[in-house]
Order: C-alpha cells, then structure tokens, then sequence
C-alpha cells in the first residue's frame, strides 16, 4: 500500500467536499487549481519507484506539464475571467450548498460501495484510485447541472476531467506522450473556448447567469397550448 | 483503411468544398440582412479549414485515443461557427454545443480508457461497460437521443453553411468513432453492443418523430431530420454487425454479395451518403428561405412555389428525398433495413417513418404550395449554384444506384 | 505515574493560550502579551472578591467549580502515558467526554440563570454548535473502536501498532483533520469563535461568562485552557502509534505535542478568519462527512 498517493486521493475528497460548499468564485478557483496540482503529482506518486526504477523523462514531462496547465495556468485564465467579468460569487444555486455538499457525500460513498463491489484486482495501482475517480467525475457533473454562473460549470468540467485522469493514472494508462499532451491541449483550448465565450454573454446577456441561456428548445411542444416564453 | 472510412473521407471532402463555396455566396448576403455584430470572415474561414481538417484528422486516427484528441478537437473549432452572428440564441446554442459535447466526449475518453484496459486484461465486463460510455459519449456528438439535445440548436443558429457540415460530416465522424470501438469488441459482448446500439437507434427515431410532428421552425426540422437519420443509420450498422461473420469487424462494400450482410452493408453506405448529400442540400436551401424571409419560422413562408420557384423546387424534392420517397437512394437503405430486420423492429421503424414522412411533407407542402403571405426580400442568384449541383449529384446518384441494385439482382 | 504527568499537564495548562496567542502576536508582527499572561491573569483574578448578582441563585454560584472539577476529573482518567496496563485500562471512551460535557452543560446552566439576554443567547449557541459536534466526536470514537478493538479510553489512544497505522493512514489523516475541527470548535476557537471579540452580539462563549468575575472568573478561564489541553492530547494520541518507548518518554512526547498543537491553532487563527455564524453548521457538518469517509474508508478498505 502506497501511502501517499491514499493520501493525495484523500485531499481529492476533501476538496471536491469543499468545492461542493463554497459559493466564492475565488476560493473555489484555487481549490480546483489544487486538484490540478494533485492530478500532475499523482503519476509520480503511483509510480512503483522500488521496481521499475526512475521514472522515464516522459512520466516527469506529463506531470509537469499536468500541473502547470491544470494547476497554474488555467486557474489564472479563470481568475482573470472572474475580475474581468466582476462576478465574485455563486448567489442562488439551483440547489443549496448544504444540499450539494451532502449529495457529494452520498457521491463518495456510493462509489467507495461500488468500487468495493467492483472486484478489480488486475493492474491497478491502489485500491482507492478508482473509488476517487468516479467521485470526482460525480462531482463535476454534479457541479455542472446545480450551478448557475457559466464559470462555476467551466470549474464542474475541470473537476469532472481530473476525475477522468485520476482514473487513467489509476489503473496505470499507458498512452504515450502525443496523446497525454494532446488531451491536455483539448482541455486547454476548451477552457480558452469557454471563457471567450463566457465575456461575450457576459457582455450580450449583462450577466454570467446560465439560466438566462434557455430561449431555445423543444419542451414546449409537448404542451397542448404551447407558447415560447420570452 | 476501409471502405467506410475511404467513403467518408471522400464524403466530408465533398462537402467541404460545397460548404466552402455556399460560404462565399452565402456569408456577404447574410450579414448584410442580419446586421450586428459577426464574426471576421478571415476566423471563420480559418475556422472551416480547421474543422475539415479535424474531421479528416479524426477519420484518419491511428489510435483509439489519438481519435479522441480528434474528435474533441471538432467541437472545439466548430463551436465558434456556431455563434458567428453574436445573437443572444447562438451564444446559448454554442455554450449549450460546447458544454454538452464536452461532457459526452469526456465520457468517451473514460470509455476509451477501459476499453484499452480490457485489451490487455480481456476482461468482458470492462468491455461492455467501456462500450457503453464510448456509445453515450460518442453518441452525444453522433446526436442519437436522449443525449441529442444540443443539436437542434446548434443546426438552428448555426449560419446554413455551417449546420450542413456539421449535420452532414460531423456526425458521420462520430459515428465512425463508434464504429472504430465497435471493431475492437471480442465476439462474447458483441450482441450487447449491437443491442445497445439498436435500442438507441430507435430511441432518436422515436424522438425525432415526436418533436417534428408540432415542429415551428423549419431549421430545426431539418436538425430532427438528421437525428432520426443518425437513428437509422446506427440501427443498420447494428444489424450488419450482428450478420458480420468475420470476427474482424471490418465491413466490405461489395455490389455483386447479395446476401443480407452484403445488402444491408449497401444500405449501410447508401444511407450514409445520401444523407450526408441531402442534408445539405436542404440546409443551404433553408438558409437561403432563410435570408429570403428573415424568419425561420414555418407560417411565416407560404407560397415558394410562386415567389422564389428554384429555391422552392430544391425544398421539396430534398424533403421528399430525406424523406425517402425513389428515386432517393434512401428509400433503397430503408427498404433494405426493414426487410432485414427483427420483425418487431421492421414495424416500429416503419410506424415511426410514416410520422416523420407525415410531419416533413405537410410542412414542405405549406411552404411551397398556396399564396405567397408575404413578399420574399429578394435573394442573389448565386446561392442556387451549390444546392443545384447538389441536386443533380443527388437524382443522378440516385438514379445509378437504383438501376445498378436492380440490375445485380435481376442477374 | 499516571497522575504525576496528570499535575504537569495541570501546571502546563494555561500555557496553551498563551502559546497560541504568542503565535498570532509573531504572525501579526506584534510584541505580544506573553507566554505566561494567563498565569498572571489567573493569580491576580484569585486574588479578588467576587460579587454576584442578587437575582441568581446557587446554581450560579456553583457553576464555575462543578465545570472546572468535571474537566479535572476528565483529565485524571486520561492516559497520559499512552500505557494500557494502568489502573485506567477499565475506563470508558464516553466517560471521558460526558465529563467534559457535563462541564459545559453546567456553564451553560450558570449563564441561563442570569437571566440576561446575551448570556442566553450564547448558551443556545454553546449547546448549538456542541450538539453539531458530539455525532463527530462518536464517529471518531467509533473509528477507533474498529480500529483497536478496544472500548476504554487507555486502549482506544494506545492500541493500534505501527503496522495498522500505516495501513490505515489515510482514515487516520482525515479522522484527525474532522477532530480538529472538534477541537477549534470546542475551544471556541477561530473560525468558530473569537474568543478576543469585544461585541456581545458576536460571542458565543464569553457571552456566556459576562457576569463573571474573581475567582469564578479564574475558574472558568483555566478550566478552558484545560479543555484544550485535553482535546489537543486526545488529538496527538490519535495520530500517534503505540511506539517502543517507556512510559515517561510517551507522556513527554505527548504534552510536548500539545504545545505544537497550540502553535498549529495559532497558526490556523493567523491565517484564516472567523466565519459567518450562519455558516458554522456547513463546516461542522462537512467535517462529520469526513469523520464518516474516515470510517467507511478503514471499513472498505
């Protein structure tokens, strides 16, 4: 048993506990940059150093790189979002923070039940790994769907894609350098898509609030006297 | 590279070039008749060659996960088409593309992940649940409900050129990415995959047909169109694969095998094509109704047929081609599906193609026969060109196939 | 020998707020009022008269000295040896935090029967946030129950060896991060309570104690710096495993650690502030998630 990497496994859920709690931009800005350090540590920290010897130059590339991106540089594109748009908290979520917070309990739970159920024995690197995974996925959705403000849904997508990668980094995925940094260039020019996309409905709706975004769709259709609200 | 991949790649090809020329005519008109703000035109060419480009790169993957980066790479540089007249709606409709297909296509990655773990453990239950998240991932990009939601937005704000590549080449591309996954399936999950493929194939058509019966928006007609099709295009990939003898999964296009894996294999890519074409073709028309009456809605436009006769003969016989009516080639795919599948199946689909028929046809109809209601605002000739040639690839195509499956039949 | 370290802690006990007072002084780039103010404070408040009020009757009277014996008897049975073969090893868990209950529950009673309108509303506050923090406290408990096998206070705090501590790391890292929020919460600490606050309307627990004064005064206060003691003594037990060393050399380890316990509030205090009353419940709530995640993590896993 590796104890640290349990340890940084641990500090995911805490912060998607907190993150689930948090309605300050800033705080939880910081906390999903944290998520983005512990995402490019834990491949080094997986490593099983006493076998397979120092890790080859494209393990230490990944994870610097990981980190930098997740951690440093798109935590800042976010903050600047956040100053630029003055947009300093989460005011009404859909649903209440107390609520989030024991729905992402329930979350934690429910997949340490599963992962427990699961049986996987073959190649993993810790037990906990993939429990975590799913929780932190869980909890981006979860962030996703019960938020307003366009930024805090960008944050439940990072969440949810450090959830993916704790579990590629869980059961040892083995890719190979074009892919890694081709997947982070994804998640990089996604968050640079969305946050160009977050000034201008800033600048054409005045506000960040999602739930301004709902003009479109069918729903209405299925009502007997239908009639689009504006 | 198989014949699935050769014909798509030749397929978006086409229709990048299509789409590239309708851009010219249709992008000076547009903005003149929209007004506000829009995007430079320099960004969105670059963003039309960046998103063939991805397309291509996605067909042509390597790796599994390589494909993903592909895949994913579309979205990002299509979205900002999306929202090249910076309205309130195609702001919504990007930011809902953008969210949505994101979140689908992070499923996938997560799907590809255990996929690529049950290839070195042979695990079949990492199989099968690999399979399922590439399919809802995958599926989200593909349109095949209920993850379809962003499509008929995206296709209704998009500006016309846009929504018929993204109807007619990106889905195909993702729907290609399920086929790659579907290839790598060992033979003991091969009948769950397939089901599950069919069931979602059924559940688009059944979608489709319920939102185009009261549907106001003759965009978002077309959008429900392509959802359907997806719908039966994933349906007949299904039933070839659970024909396919060969474990290899590789499908063979092959005119003179004609037995059911052999015909359905030629519906498979018949439908593909002709709906690619066709969709196109109706998009580019109804992005000029577009410009002709600044309205997408369907009451508002009565009486093409009067009005603007060109714009309005390319309407109808596209509806009645999409619809499947001969000499459509699709009516050749449908047949075939029907008469190859389940008889259960054969019999919900066909119900449900008589709704779809009904809804598209009385709204073609409305809009083409009758008084004109209101004076078009008139529209550059020029936008005729690509739907016209469109149009005689599609009734010459057509026209070939169908002598061609009769002739190797009657032999 | 148990006792012995039982008179040390007492006489070290007081050292504790100074400790984390002297921390934030060093974080605030002040002087400071020193390590050893309290015992002044505590001389010179023994040293004075103490008038009460004519309205309250004996129960006010008796609070302060029943709180501060039940606290002390909480620290009698305490092992501060960390050994299981003392005379303690009989002694239940739960006896040693109704004990320190009981305390609170008779400085709450002290402040009812004042009568006055801030002390009560500090005793709802009091018993608010300590009835959030009791599921936390028998979560832990039960934890280590698990953990040890062991229901008494002696084998719960000495009983898992080196090998299970490392195995169980990480229930045991979150177990001690949701106690110490027990800790600053029970402490009236920040981000809980501010206990150098100067608005009634803000205090929890020195509204409590308004109407206080001399000896009762002196009684209160140390009885506090006791409680602390003891709660970053059932923390430092918590973290530790049993270790190869004598009986004296554990108790030394432990009341040291104590006093970097004291630092690490400080620090704590420096660094964050103290937060909205209304979101006290969330935080207290979130760490008994936590103390749940710890158990169900040692019991999956």
């Amino acid at each position: 048993m590796t104890s640290l990497a349990e340890i940084l496994l641990a500090l995911f859920l805490l912060t998607n506990l907190i993150l689930a709690g948090t309605g300050r931009l800033p705080q939880a800005i910081r906390l999903v940059a944290a998520q983005g350090w512990l995402v490019g540590l834990l491949p080094l920290v997986l490593w099983s150093w006493p076998t397979a010897g120092t890790p080859p130059l494209r393990v230490w590339l990944v994870a610097l790189v990981n980190a930098l991106v997740k951690g440093v540089l798109l935590p800042s594109l976010l903050a600047y979002a956040v100053r630029k748009v003055q947009a300093k908290r989460e005011l009404e979520p859909l649903v209440s923070f107390r609520l989030s917070q024991i729905i992402v309990f329930a979350l934690c739970v429910a997949s340490f039940v599963f992962g427990k159920c699961l049986h996987i024995a073959e190649a993993i690197a810790s037990e906990l790994a993939i429990p975590v995974a799913f929780a932190t996925m869980g909890t981006g959705l979860f962030l996703i769907c019960s938020r307003r403000k366009a930024i805090t849904q960008v944050l439940g997508f990072l969440v949810f894609e450090n959830g993916i990668t704790v579990f590629g980094s869980g059961i040892l995925m083995e890719y190979g350098l074009v892919v890694e940094l081709g997947i982070l260039l994804d998640v990089f020019v996604l968050v640079f898509v969305l946050g160009i996309a977050i000034f201008q409905i800033n600048r054409t709706f005045s506000s960040l609030d999602t739930d301004r975004l709902n003009q479109l769709g069918d729903v209405h259709l299925l009502h007997p006297h239908h009639h689009r609200h504006a | 590279m198989n014949s699935l991949q050769s014909i798509l790649l030749t397929l978006t090809s086409v229709l990048f070039v299509a789409d590239l020329a309708q851009s010219f005519f249709y992008l000076p008109t547009a903005d003149a008749r929209e007004g506000g703000e829009h995007m430079s035109h320099g960004v969105y060419y670059a963003c039309l060659c960046g998103f063939f480009a991805t397309m291509v790169f996605a067909l042509l993957a390597p790796s599994l996960p390589l494909m993903w980066v592909a895949v994913e790479l579309t979205t990002l540089v299509s979205a900002p088409l999306i929202a090249y007249h910076r309205g309130t709606g195609s702001l919504e409709a990007m930011w809902k593309y953008l969210l949505i297909c994101s979140i689908g296509i992070g499923l996938a990655l997560f799907g590809t992940m255990l996929v690529m773990h049950a290839q070195t453990s042979g695990n079949a239950t990492w199989f099968k649940a690999g399979f399922v998240f590439v399919l809802a991932g995958y599926g989200t990009k593909t349109g095949l409900a209920p993850f379809h939601t962003w499509l008929p937005d995206a296709h209704s704000e998009a500006p016309a050129p846009v929504s018929a590549l993204l109807s007619g080449a990106l889905l195909n591309c993702s729907f290609f990415a399920i086929t790659r996954f579907r290839a790598v399936m060992p033979a003991e999950v091969a009948s769950f995959c397939d089901n599950a493929m069919i069931a979602l194939g059924v559940l688009s058509v059944a979608f489709a047909a319920i939102f185009m019966v009261r549907q106001t928006d003759y965009k978002r007609l077309l959008a429900y169109s392509s959802i359907e099709h997806m719908g039966l295009i994933v349906m007949l990939f299904a039933l070839v694969m659970k024909l396919l003898p060969s474990a290899d999964g590789m499908l063979r296009l092959d005119l003179a095998d004609h037995s059911p894996v052999g015909i359905l294999t030629l519906a498979l890519f018949c439908h593909i094509v002709c709906h690619s074409l066709t969709k196109t073709l109706l998009f580019q028309t109804a992005g000029n109704l577009l410009l002709a009456f600044e309205t997408r809605a369907i009451t508002a436009v009565q009486g093409l047929g009067v009005s603007l006769k060109g714009h309005a003969l390319l309407w109808l016989v596209g509806i009645v081609f999409i619809c499947g009516m001969p000499p459509s080639a699709l009516f050749l795919s449908e047949l075939g599906l029907v008469l190859q599948a389940p008889l259960w199946m054969a019999a919900l689909v066909l119900a449900l193609l008589f709704i779809v028929f009904a809804a598209m046809t009385k709204v073609a109809l409305s809009m083409t026969m009758g008084k004109p209601r209101a004076r078009p605002v008139p529209v550059p000739r020029t936008l005729l060109i690509v739907p016209s040639l469109l149009f005689v690839l599609l009734v010459v195509s057509g026209l070939a196939l169908s002598l061609l499956t009769v002739l190797s039949f009657a032999k | 020998m148990n006792f012995l370290f039982f008179i040390l802690a007492v006489v070290l006990a007081p050292l504790l707020p100074g400790i984390v007072n002297q921390t934030k002084a060093f974080f605030a780039g002040r002087r400071g009022p020193g390590f050893f103010r309290l015992y002044f404070d505590l001389w010179k408040l023994l040293r004075k008269s103490c008038p009460r009020s004519t309205t309250s009757t004996w129960l006010f009277d008796l609070a302060p000295a029943i709180s501060l014996a039940a606290t002390l008897v909480a620290g009698m049975i305490f092992p501060w040896t960390l050994d299981t073969a003392t005379t303690l090893s009989g002694i239940s868990a739960v006896l040693f935090f109704y004990l320190l209950g009981t305390g609170r529950f008779f400085t709450v009673l002290g402040a009812l029967d004042t009568g006055s309108a801030f002390e009560g509303m500090g005793a709802s506050r009091e018993v608010q946030f300590s009835a959030l923090v009791e599921p936390i406290v028998f979560v832990i408990l039960g934890f280590l129950v698990l953990a040890t096998g062991q229901t008494s206070l002696a084998g719960l705090l000495a009983g898992y060896d080196a090998g299970a501590w490392a195995h169980h790391s990480i229930s045991l890292v979150l177990a001690v991060l949701a106690f110490f929020a027990v800790l600053l919460s029970e402490c009236c600490r920040v981000p809980f309570d501010d206990p150098e606050t100067h608005l009634e309307l803000t205090m929890i627990h020195e509204a409590m104690i308004l109407d206080n004064a001399g000896p009762d005064l002196a009684f209160i206060l140390y009885g506090a710096a006791f409680k602390m003691m003891l709660l970053a003594a059932f923390l430092v037990a918590l973290l530790l495993p049993a270790l190869p060393l004598a009986a004296p050399a554990k108790a030394a380890l432990l009341l040291a650690s104590t006093l970097g316990v004291a630092v690490l509030v400080g620090i704590v205090e420096s660094v964050i502030a103290r937060m909205r009353f209304l979101k006290t419940p969330q935080v207290l709530s979130g760490a008994l998630m936590v103390a749940i995640l710890a158990t169900l993590l040692f019991v999956l896993f």
